[in-house]
């Protein structure tokens, strides 16, 4: 497969969890703090914390940019996963989340850009 | 800035109406699906888009970065639409396009591939490739007049498995394992040499330099070579004499024995790829062809004067290819899908081994022989139903 199928495989599930970061940092805005949605996304997180990996490829990434930022890694906490997961309210959440929204909008402008070549 | 916003949006929202008004009416059937798709997507779109100008959320000054992003992944989005779905529904050439979708559906017939057929055009700017989102591949606009290729298309078939689209079928789940734990692999290999490094006091150069090809195997490697893999039991030598003919006239991955050192690679050095097709070709009982493409990727090797340097084997170790090699043919068994048998197969898949045969055994000759060849399957495939 030439770069340009390879690049958009990884831009189209880097775009798919950039959706799910943005709609849980919508609900937790207005302080819905449970849904299928944080659930889903807080058990990604909580994997990549306790073991550093998740079969999903675009969490790959998230999980191999959060490794070479330690400031992020670091304010990745369990407190941060537990409030996803089960639903609990947590202030450390939003920014948490705000951070992970801008990485992963980098990421998939660098991946529109290496599938023009 | 919200009235720009949402001026734009409106922007949007008016180009997303005027792609379904160019989707041409009266195509061939190959082409309902991409039809159904790029219409969908985009009424999708439309909607998000009325969401982003109307939801009184998106009015809230917190909530203008989101609103943003969503916007910029809508656009991205609707740049891809135009210019790969909807420029190729504008485009199609009632022949070739159509005696191509024809043909591979007659290669996921004779494996038994285990997912939809994808649609096929000949839009390419770069080689082969494949679009998850619309089940689309394209090739280059004369690829349907050779066929020395076209085996090519069994690599892109397997891209598939690895796409979001497919992740509930639970009927490729078992090669979607063998890459997980391919993962896991690359992850604890790489993490024991970066410890071994450490402790030989290398630079944090050297760690910089395991973590490019920790990413390159995890974002493309582990999946390329597991498509190769599956083109080789499909398709037989002719797969990999068809890669040998690509690496010699392009050379897709860089320096024949390139490892990253200042960048994440997007495709494996090449002899790591023919390395790991001649090991599946001996797999699969080929072994003399293995030896002979093997003797010729040698003398290519002679003529570029290039061999490994100290980090090849660290970067493509063995442990973590030769596993994959007896991985992928079990669960390509699995799936249900048909292994290359030659004289016992499809007679495409059988014109795709001659046309190898055919080209070695005079060079001269091939391009008459390849014109015939490709005459009888156009009328074949346009004909026939």
């Amino acid at each position: 497969m030439s770069n340009t199928g390879l690049q958009y495989g990884l831009y189209q599930q880097t775009s798919s969890l950039a959706n799910l970061v943005d709609q849980v940092l919508l609900e937790r805005r207005r302080e819905k703090t449970a849904s299928s949605a944080q659930e889903r996304l807080g058990n990604s997180l909580s994997r990549i914390l306790e073991t550093g990996g998740v079969p999903e490829l675009a969490w790959r990434v998230v999980a191999l940019r959060l490794r070479n930022k330690p400031e992020l890694r670091s304010a990745l906490t369990p407190e941060i996963t537990r409030a996803l997961t089960q639903g609990e309210p947590s202030l450390e959440v939003i920014p948490f989340l705000e951070h992970l929204a801008e990485i992963l909008e980098v990421e998939q402008v660098q991946t529109v850009a290496r599938m023009r070549g | 800035m919200e009235q720009y916003l949402e001026g734009i949006i409106i922007q949007q929202r008016e180009r997303a109406r005027a792609l379904i008004a160019k989707i041409p009416r009266q195509l061939p059937r190959e082409f309902n699906l991409l039809i159904q798709t790029a219409r969908r997507q985009l009424n999708e779109h439309i909607d998000n888009l009325n969401q982003l100008y109307e939801d009184a959320e998106y009015q809230e000054s917190q909530n203008q970065r989101v609103r943003v992003h969503i916007l910029r992944r809508i656009t991205r989005d609707m740049n891809i639409l135009e210019t790969v779905a909807i420029t190729a529904l504008s485009r199609i050439d009632e022949n070739e396009d159509v005696f191509l979708n024809r043909l591979v559906d007659h290669l996921c017939r004779a494996i038994n591939f285990p997912l939809l057929a994808p649609i096929t055009t000949t839009l390419s700017s770069d080689y082969f490739h494949i679009f998850p989102t619309f089940n689309l591949i394209r090739v280059p606009l004369l690829e349907t007049r050779y066929l020395l290729h076209l085996p090519d298309l069994l690599h892109e078939l397997a891209h598939p498995f690895f796409f979001e689209e497919n992740d509930a079928d639970p009927s490729i789940q078992p090669i979607r394992d063998v890459l997980e734990h391919h993962f896991q692999q690359v992850s604890i290999v790489l993490a024991d040499f970066k410890r071994k490094q450490a402790a030989q006091l290398r630079g944090p150069g050297t760690e910089y330099m395991i973590q490019l090809w920790e990413e390159s195997w995890i974002t493309s490697w582990g999946i390329e070579f597991i498509c190769d893999l599956f083109a080789v039991y499909s398709a037989g030598p002719a797969f990999v004499w068809s890669h040998l003919y690509l690496v010699t006239k392009l050379g897709i991955g860089g320096q024949p024995f390139s490892v990253p050192q200042y960048a994440v690679s997007s495709h494996p050095a090449d002899h790591a790829r023919l390395d790991l097709m001649l090991r599946a070709l001996r797999h699969l009982g080929f072994g003399s062809e293995a030896a002979l493409i093997g003797e010729r990727w040698q003398g290519l090797l002679d003529i570029l004067d290039e061999r490994p340097g100290s980090h090849y084997e660290d970067c493509y170790p063995e442990v973590l290819l030769q596993p994959l090699v007896e991985q992928v043919l079990t669960v390509f068994q699995a799936m249900g899908c048909r292994a290359y048998q030659p004289n016992q197969d499809s007679s495409l898949l059988e014109l795709l081994n001659t046309a190898w045969t055919a080209f070695w055994n005079d060079p001269n000759s091939y391009v008459a022989w390849e014109k015939e060849q490709i005459t009888q399957l156009t009328q074949h495939y346009l004909h026939s139903r």
